[in-house]
């Protein structure tokens, strides 16, 4: 092993992972790509493992490995020819849930097979019972949108026309879409191209080494991080507050076994599936429980699937984090992993307390419309989402307003959204106190009012933590419910979706008709405290009384 | 997973019992004492963790826990 070359090559992957997702943003046409950046992009190298990744999206990093390997199940390397892209968003063949799509492209280089290009992105829109991809309310996953199992969407660099034919038809947003999944192949082409120069440099037997060197390496580094962690069981539990479909609670619990250099995430006693649309698949349970450890161990570790070789997760079918077919569960990998990450962090913080941390406010308070705006004539659909208070850390408060632990995604700026949509911002700003108290306090949720320009909007809404509110951690106290809140015009109160339209839950539901005048609250939980609140000193309290954040 | 004769749809979602993986082909089974097949898993280890469950729950120490690897690289 050549460490030199091996950081050179390192770097320069994950610079390709990073060129890919900037070229996406740049090219697509939704606001969840260019302006939330929901999509991650990476490289897999010649035995299909994952060697590099940009820090995007986290939730889709973990789950990575498990996609490609399941493509690769289904069309052979022996039937993939130079040119070739394939697309697949079956949550129950590897996928992670109903919107998000993952694009691959071979890699050859003088006839020879050397990995993939990866590009993974959340399409807004997917068909289904509602617009923008999210039904709160739904039942089975048919009702979630279209699945594509992996099919090639170009052969040899030319388009498989009834493929696209078959997708777009089956979306509302069919022009939008068609330029979201050019932009997710101009990524991966970019990928192929930046990776060839990268062989054609180190030459074929070179990079091959050096990538199984990086993955060893990666390897390597994450049994020493387990090692330092005290042998033993560690065991947390935490909650769904409600599906959507039922008014009751799901338990998802986690027995971490950690021994020597190895561990055993074990979610055998978590409650099983929901019927409702807030269950996970497998490659999500796979996704949240290596994001909470690659939370807890050296961020300079490769994120390659050399350091996924340590942890072994066992998520029985038939449970709230490995639903079995064909169980509505779009809501899993955008909500549920939230909840089980933060599980394997109370898990594991009671055996490295000074490096775990408080969770987030726990929901993305996913925001789905579709309206025609009446100033363009077209159908608009928008996935919008809001950002939390993070939870308080061993060394400093949590930050406000910022998307979780499973996102890396920027909320819509005010102008764009407004320029888009048929909405007008009537206020937006953090909200004071929401964080837990504590040594290191919570970040705060935030609240924004928008009132409708249209007469046929339809709004749809998938969060949590209404009931049951971030927990704090080390003596630190909860952060504040989050809430969703409707006002018609002719009303003077805010209520919500259980008293404006008789839904079962106030925080997951589907298509509620708005008309011009109407308005939405959102507001976002705060982060869960960190350590006992006496150890914070009164000079930061007094601070804290007079920048307002309590 | 198994598909259809003609290759065409999934006829079953196959997994693993214990860590919930799809399984692409028949998978691992064993027979317990009464003579039923229990699976399938997806590789030796899962077939011991699983079958390990009542004792490692009264265990009042963590066993060593096997590297699943091993096998795997075998």
């Amino acid at each position: 092993m050549n460490l030199v070359d091996m950081n050179i090559v390192d770097k320069r992957l994950k610079s390709i992972a990073e060129e890919m997702g900037i070229v996406l943003m740049k090219t697509s046409y939704s606001t969840i790509f260019n302006e939330g950046r929901d999509f991650t992009c990476g490289v897999a190298d010649d035995s299909c493992e994952l060697v590099a990744s940009a820090d995007f999206q986290p939730a889709q990093v973990g789950g990575m490995p498990l996609v490609v390997a399941s493509i690769i199940k289904e069309i052979p390397l022996s039937e993939m020819d130079e040119g070739d892209v394939i697309i697949h968003n079956d949550p129950f063949r590897g996928g992670m849930h109903t919107p998000e799509h993952t694009l691959i492209k071979p890699i050859f280089f003088e006839g020879e097979f050397f990995g993939f290009s990866v590009a993974i992105g959340h399409i807004a829109e997917v068909g289904g019972m509602v617009p923008g991809g999210f039904p709160g309310e739904a039942t089975e996953v048919y009702q979630e949108g279209l699945r594509v199992p992996p099919v090639k969407i170009q052969e040899k660099g030319k388009d498989v026309e009834p493929v696209w034919k078959i997708m777009l038809t089956n979306h509302r947003t069919p022009r939008q879409n068609h330029g979201d999944i050019r932009a997710l192949i101009s990524a991966v082409n970019l990928g192929e191209s930046r990776i060839i120069d990268l062989i054609r440099e180190y030459g074929p037997d070179r990079y091959r080494q050096i990538c199984n060197d990086l993955k060893d390496y990666a390897e390597r580094r994450m049994r020493a991080e387990i090692i330092s962690i005290p042998d033993g069981i560690y065991s947390f539990e935490d909650y769904m507050e409600d599906d959507g479909v039922t008014d009751q609670a799901y338990k998802i619990a986690v027995d971490l076994y950690v021994s020597q250099d190895k561990i055993v995430a074990d979610f055998s006693r978590t409650d099983k599936q929901s019927p409702g649309p807030i269950n996970a698949v497998l490659s999500v349970a796979w996704s949240a429980t290596y994001n909470a450890i690659l939370h807890l161990t050296d961020p300079q570790i490769p994120r390659n699937s050399g350091a996924f070789r340590p942890i072994k997760i066992v998520a029985p079918p038939g449970k709230l984090v490995n639903a079995d077919f064909p169980a509505a569960e779009v809501g899993g990998n955008t909500e549920t992993h939230i909840r089980i990450c933060h599980t394997v962090v109370g898990a594991l913080a009671q055996a490295i307390p000074e490096r775990a941390f408080a969770p987030d406010g726990g929901t993305h308070s996913n925001f789905l419309f579709g309206a025609t705006d009446e100033r363009t004539g077209n159908y608009a659909v928008c996935y919008d989402f809001t950002g939390a208070g993070w939870g308080g850390r061993p060394v400093a408060d949590g930050h406000n307003a910022t998307n979780c632990i499973n996102g890396n995604s920027r909320m819509n700026p005010v102008e764009v959204f407004e320029t888009r949509f048929p909405w007008r911002f009537e206020s937006l700003g953090l909200i004071p106190g929401s964080g837990g108290d504590g040594r290191y306090r919570g970040g705060l949720g935030m609240n924004k009012v928008l009132t409708c320009l249209s007469d046929n909007m339809e709004v749809s809404f998938m969060s949590d933590r209404q009931k049951i509110a971030p927990w704090g951690t080390q003596g630190g106290g909860k952060g504040q419910n989050g809430s969703v809140l409707i006002r018609r015009k002719s009303s003077q109160d805010f209520v919500t979706a259980c008293e404006d339209s008789n839904k079962t839950s106030a925080s997951k539901f589907n298509r509620i008709g708005f008309r011009k005048g109407d308005q939405i609250s959102i507001s976002s939980p705060g982060g869960g405290g960190y350590g006992d609140p006496k150890d914070r000193s009164a000079e930061i309290r007094a601070r804290d009384q007079d920048e307002g954040w309590v | 997973m198994k598909y259809s004769a003609n290759g065409l749809y999934v006829e079953e979602y196959r997994k693993c019992i214990n860590c919930g993986e799809l399984i692409y082909d028949r998978g691992l089974f064993y027979t317990n004492e009464d003579g039923s097949k229990i699976g399938p898993f997806s590789s030796v280890w899962d077939m011991e963790w699983y079958k390990e469950r009542g004792s490692r729950q009264n265990a009042k120490s963590l066993v060593r826990i096997k590297d699943w690897r091993l096998e795997e690289q075998s």
